[in-house]
Parts: structure tokens; sequence; C-alpha cells
């Protein structure tokens, strides 16, 4: 009986340890981001980019030399196909590698795509589970095609990280602080419209054109692309504005960080303001409290109150005594400064009908069920929302120099 | 049969147990598809209800002693009596637990083992049920003993990490789809506690009248609140309308979980306490069935009729063709069983109480 009961746990032990189908690393296409572009006239489905990790060339993969990076580090594959698992499906027939989802960090809609709405989508990733939540999604300008070949992680060994890093740069407030899992918990919801970042290839022709760009509130706003830089490569920046799962609006950088700001997942970042008429006084500009948010619901149109706290720690000034002499009224100015782009940025958000920043989440406070809320039509009502916007800026330091005499 | 005896902290925490696998797995669905977001209050009313049938059943343990309601029954009716009540337990039991192990093997095969046969994962579960349960109530409930808090602090750690991803915006408007919703939903929804049978059926097993009360009451606030708190987690994370089609809302909130860069992928947290807690679940509950068809028929062998248990719950369970329909079951099965697991420990023992009084009476006369 004791031989017995050995010889079942040894049967037991090794037929579950699985050396049978054991797969090794090198064996999967580990897909790290999804290019999704609308097809030919004369062709059915999406043309579907895969971009994989080609794990031989990343650090801690099996070459002996350790890992490159760069365009190395990663591999595109582009197939026709209905949707995102039949592209993966033909891809498996092409590519030497069993493709696996579970490292996707990027899905990349083309602008026809997203205009033409992205539910499909949403709903694949949604339903399985091989997709994480805090994926990213982006709007591309050109082809999502495009983007995802431009795309050179130079910087970074694993191209995983490399998205991480430029998605979740907590000192950059050009993209929205907004994961893919916000997007979907909310495309469909009627308190709040949704965003996803726009990204592209830089243009030819404000590429090498290295001109004055930044934080500086009166000076441009961009869009990704056309930011002017030396690098011919991708640039993310500014968000496009949906209304349900199509996209309706644009909106620049400069206006992407209020936004940031409105739903206080800003954290920092460095900005120019121009104070007189002297050369900008950079500071480091932070958000250490959320922005406290009412919205009364009594009248016709709702009345949205929202204050705003910001401080900020000048880091560079114009060399004269100045500012330190003149905090208070440099605060004015930057709020004053605040608030007008603010109002600006929701000015052209009622225009599309779109609550980007979600008041109507605060809205529904003011209901007991969720069918009084419906009948109330948040959406519609937002177009005429009356705003009173409250910016309270404090410049806390000014560095390790203080002059005039303070 | 050796009539095991199990102590007062170990009767807690498998009664726990058996009260809080629902919410664990799909249960918090349903309720969030009646009351949308205002499920936790639903929570607390249903509670309230559930804890109100404890409380009646508690009152009539002072006449019926420590005996269970099929030992009861014998007394009243005789074997019809004794068979009949023994089935309509057995089978409410069985009725939940075949839901229950598929679901679990849905589950398993959904998250972990996308490419297996659901077959071979219910067999395999009802192999590992079958060496749980041949073990006796008193391993189980030393194993669940250590176990089962250890289940309860992932689950901890699962809501407190959340921390970060709650929305307080996402509790309103505060009464969900309505306090009319709310409130018949609780009703229909009460038989997520319908484990609570098992005090009555565990009475025999207890040293004093006392163990029972105090555990049936400490297993369901630990119930209450393992429940609650997942469905206020959930709320918090997830808006209505998505908040009630996801499946399973605990998976889906360690899905969430971001500490860090590196601390992610927490839902091997999840994976830990549902398969441990799912497993002694399953044993407690064969036990229970076995325990109940055994004094039915007066069988010696609980071992012997846990194979044949087992296997035509397994055979039965894997009968449905999709999830689509075991859900659909799950509802006509709560729906169902609710009144046999609420009333019957309170129905059976005022009947024998009025039997007794009369005998006294007559014999007074």
């Amino acid at each position: 009986m004791k031989f017995l009961k050995l010889a079942v746990i040894i049967i037991i032990l090794v037929s579950f340890a699985s050396c049978k189908d054991a797969q090794e690393p090198e064996t999967h296409g580990y897909v790290v981001a999804i290019g999704i572009d609308a097809p030919k006239p004369d062709e059915q489905g999406y043309n579907i980019t895969i971009q994989f990790a080609n794990p031989d060339k990343i650090s801690g993969g099996s070459s002996e030399t350790g890992g490159k990076g760069g365009e190395e580090s990663i591999e595109n594959i582009t197939v026709l196909a209905p949707g995102i698992y039949p592209a993966i499906n033909i891809a498996n027939h092409i590519i030497s590698k069993k493709f696996v989802l579970s490292h996707t960090k990027l899905i990349v809609f083309s602008d026809e795509i997203a205009k033409s709405g992205v539910n499909r989508f949403m709903e694949t990733v949604n339903r399985n589970g091989d997709f994480r939540p805090n994926i990213y999604f982006a709007v591309s300008k050109g082809t999502a095609k495009e983007f995802l070949e431009a795309v050179n992680p130079k910087t970074e060994v694993n191209p995983v990280r490399y998205y991480t890093m430029i998605f979740e740069n907590d000192y950059s407030g050009f993209i929205p602080q907004d994961m893919s899992q916000d997007f979907y918990l909310f495309f469909g919801s009627e308190e709040k419209s949704t965003v996803m970042p726009i990204c592209s290839v830089a243009k030819a022709e404000t590429a090498g054109n290295y001109a004055e760009f930044g934080y500086q509130y009166k000076v441009e706003d961009y869009v990704a692309g056309e930011i002017p830089t030396t690098s011919r490569e991708i640039q993310i920046a500014g968000m496009a504005v949906f209304s349900g799962d199509r996209k309706v609006a644009e909106i620049a950088d400069i206006e992407t960080e209020i936004f940031n700001i409105m739903t206080g997942e800003y954290q920092s970042s460095y900005v120019s303001y121009y104070f007189g008429d002297e050369m900008p006084v950079t500071v480091m500009q932070l958000q250490k409290k959320r922005p406290k948010i009412s919205v009364d619901t009594k009248g016709e149109t709702p009345k949205i109150k929202i204050t705003v706290y910001l401080e900020a720690d000048i880091s560079a000034g114009t060399g004269k005594d100045v500012i330190e002499s003149e905090l208070n009224a440099f605060s004015r100015a930057a709020a004053a400064e605040i608030e007008k782009q603010a109002q600006q940025f929701f000015g052209e958000t009622k225009a599309v009908g779109t609550d980007v920043v979600g008041f109507g989440s605060y809205a529904k406070r003011n209901f007991k069920s969720i069918k009084e809320f419906q009948e109330y039509g948040w959406k519609e009502r937002y177009k005429n929302a009356e705003m009173e916007i409250k910016v309270q800026f404090s410049v806390r330091r000014t560095g390790l120099i203080v002059r005039g005499g303070i | 049969m050796k009539n095991e005896v199990i102590r007062e902290k170990e009767m807690t925490l498998l009664v726990a147990n058996l009260l809080s696998v629902k919410a664990i797995f799909a249960f918090p669905r349903t309720l969030f598809q009646t009351s949308a977001n205002a499920a936790w209050i639903e929570v607390i009313y249903m509670s309230l209800l559930a804890w109100t049938m404890l409380e009646i059943s508690f009152l009539t343990y002072k006449g019926s002693g420590k005996k269970s309601i099929i030992d009861i029954s014998d007394k009243i009716g005789g074997k019809p009596l004794k068979i009949t009540v023994s089935l309509l337990i057995a089978a409410a039991l069985s009725v939940n637990f075949l839901i229950e192990i598929r679901m679990f093997s849905e589950s398993v095969k959904l998250i972990l083992l996308p490419r297996t046969e659901i077959e071979y994962i219910m067999i395999l579960l009802a192999a590992t049920i079958c060496i749980g349960q041949r073990r006796g109530l008193s391993a189980i409930a030393t194993v669940n003993a250590i176990f089962f808090p250890i289940c309860l602090v992932f689950l901890g750690f699962i809501v407190a990490f959340l921390g970060k991803m709650y929305s307080i915006n996402n509790l309103f408007p505060i009464f969900g789809n309505g306090t009319r919703s709310i409130l018949t939903g609780g009703f229909k929804n009460i038989s997520c506690f319908g484990d609570i049978i098992a005090v009555n059926l565990l009475l025999p097993h207890t040293k004093d009248i006392s163990v029972p009360k105090k555990s049936g009451r400490k297993a369901l606030l630990i119930a209450s609140l393992t429940m609650f708190f997942i469905c206020l987690s959930y709320a918090l994370c997830y808006p209505y309308p998505l908040s009630k089609e996801y499946l399973l809302p605990v998976y889906q909130l360690s899905k969430m979980i971001r500490a860090g860069e590196y601390f992610q992928r927490f839902e091997a947290f999840f994976e830990f306490v549902w398969e441990i807690s799912q497993l002694l679940y399953s044993s407690i509950y064969v036990f229970l069935i076995c325990e109940t068809i055994s004094k039915a028929f007066g069988l010696k062998d609980r071992n012997a009729v846990s194979y044949g248990v087992i296997a035509v719950i397994t055979f039965v369970a894997a009968e449905p063709v999709s999830v689509e329909k075991v859900l659909k079951l799950s509802h006509i099965a709560d729906i169902l069983t609710a009144p046999i697991v609420y009333l019957l420990p309170i129905l059976i023992p005022i009947l024998y109480i009025i039997k007794t009084r009369k005998i006294r009476e007559e014999m007074r006369r």
C-alpha cells in the first residue's frame, strides 16, 4: 500500500510538472504596441500594426552581450484583419513567435479610426484578460503604422519601459494623465467625456527648426508633430477629445496642461510666465492639492465652481530684483493667466459638448437616483454651464537667491 | 459514525468562509445589477435581514437544544419528515454547490487556463474536494482556521492598495437605481447569506448551545464586512453602468492595483485567496451535503456517500453549455433555495416546541 501511495505521488508530481508543454520566453513575441489604421478603399477590415519586443535584444534577454535597445529591440508587422485578435492570429502564421498581449502598453488609433469610433476595440480590451487595465490609448495624427515605425527607444533598452516613461511622466503636463482604464470606464457614461493623447511623427517642415517652445502660457499652442525640435522622431503632446467613442476635437499642449490642472492629475513642471516686458520668469509649478469642485444643478443652467491650488518655486528670473519685490503681483498675474486659459479651454469643450474634466460626476451628487440624473440630461446642459474659476497661485520659494532687500 | 466536535473559533471561520466565498466570486455583480453603485447599501440591508432571521432561529434553540433540524424533524414526524427535510436541505445545498463549482472552474479557465478543457479542471477540483472532505470535519475546520484568516488579510491588501483609485463620485447618486430597487433587490438577493444554515447543521458538532450562537453572529459579521468592503471598493473604482458588466469584480479590482512602477499584477493575490477559500468551501459544503444525506437514510459510511455526491454534482455542473446559462440558473437557484435555508431552521424547531408542549400537557393531564 505504501509503495502504491508513493507511486501515485510520483506520477502526480511528474505529470503536473508540465515539461511537455513548457514555453520559453524567447519563443514568445511580446506585443508592446498595436496600431490601428483604416483600410484602403478596396479593402475590408483594418490595417493592424503589431509592434513586438525582440527578447534577444533587450537587456535581460538571452543575448550574452546584454541588451541593445533602440530600433533593434522592437519589430513591426502590419496585417489586414477585422480586429486585434484576428491580426494576432494572422501574425502568428508569419512570424516564428507566439504573440502574447500581456505586456501590451500602447494602442494607437489613426485619426480616421478615432473619428469613426473605437468602441469595437474597447470591447476587445475590456472583454479579454490578456490586456492590462493600465495600457495607454493614443490617437495618431498620421497613420498609426507610421508612428509605430518611427518609434526608436534609444534611451531605454526595454520598449515597454520606454512607453511607460513617456506616458507616465509626472513632470510633463502636455499629455493627459489619463490611462486607458479611465477611457473605458467613462466613454459610455453620461457623466464624463473622455480623452486620449495625440501622437505623431515630427513633421519635416518643423523638424530641425529649433524655436522657442515651452510652457509659456502666452506662446503658441502645439499638438504632436508640430513642435519645433531638432529631433526627427515621434512627438506626443495635446489630446483628442471624444464624445462617446468618437473623436470630435483636438486640444493643444498648453490647454492639455490646463486640463491636467483642472482634473487634479497635474503634478509639476517648469512653466515660463511673461511678467511685464521682461524675459519670462520660469517657475517650478506644483499642484499639491486637488481642485475643489462644486456643481449647482438647481437652476436651468448648471453653475460650476472650481478652485485650483497651485504653488511655485522660482527657478529662473530676469537677473533683476523685480520678482522678489513683487511676488504678490506676479502670483496674481499668473493666476489671472491660468484663469483666462481655463475659461478658453472650457469654452472649447462646451462648444463641442464634451465634459472632459468630469463635472458631471460632481453633478451626480445632487441627485438621489440614476434615473433622476439621466432625466436632468447633463451632457446637453453642460454646453450652457456657467463657470466660476478661481486660481490660488502662490510663490513659495525664490530658490537659493533672494534679492530686493528682503 | 464518530461525532467530531469543533471549537468556537473554528466554527466561526468555517461558517464565515461559507458566507464569504460568494462575495469573492460573481455575487457582487448581481447586487450591482439590482442597485447599481448603491450595492454597498444593499449589502447592509441584506445583512440586517439575514441577522434577523438568524436571531429568530436562535430563539428556537432554547426549546430544541443541541439538535440540528434533521434530528428535530425525526422527532416530530419520524423518518418520512426527516427524509423530506434532509432531501430539501441537500437539494438546496447541492444546487448552490454545483453552480459554485462550475463558476469556479469557468473562472479558472478564463483567467489561468484558457486552453484547458473545463471538464479536466472540474475533475481535478472534484478530486481535491474528495481528498479534503475525506479528512473529516475537524481537519477541514483546522486547515480553514489557518488559511481563511490569511485569505481575509490578502483581501484586505487588495482593498487597501486600491486607495489611490477610489473616486467618491462613483458612489453617487447615492441610492443608485432607487430605494425601491435596494429594498426589493436586497430581499431577492438574501440567498447570498443562505449558507448560514450551516450553523444549524453543525449544531451536533459543537460543545454546547452557546458556540453556534456566538459563531453564527461572528461569522455573519465577518461575511457582511467582507461583502460590504468588496462592494464599496468596487463601487468606488468602477462607475455605473460598467460596474454591472464584469463577471468577477474582485478579480477586476486586483487587476487595477498598481503600487509604484514595480508592484503590479496583484491578481496573483486574488488567485491565492480565491483558490484556497474555494477549496475549503467545497470541502465543507460536500461534508454538509453528505452528512445530511447520511443522516436521512441512516448511512454509516459518509465517505462512500461523498464519492457519489461529488461525482453526481460534478456531472450535473458540467451540463450547462455556457457561463450565461449558469448565471441564469444561479438566479433561479437563489430564489428557490432562500426559503428553504432561511425558513426551515425556524419552522422545524417551532413545530418541535409545539409538539413537546403538547406532549407535556398531555402528560400533565
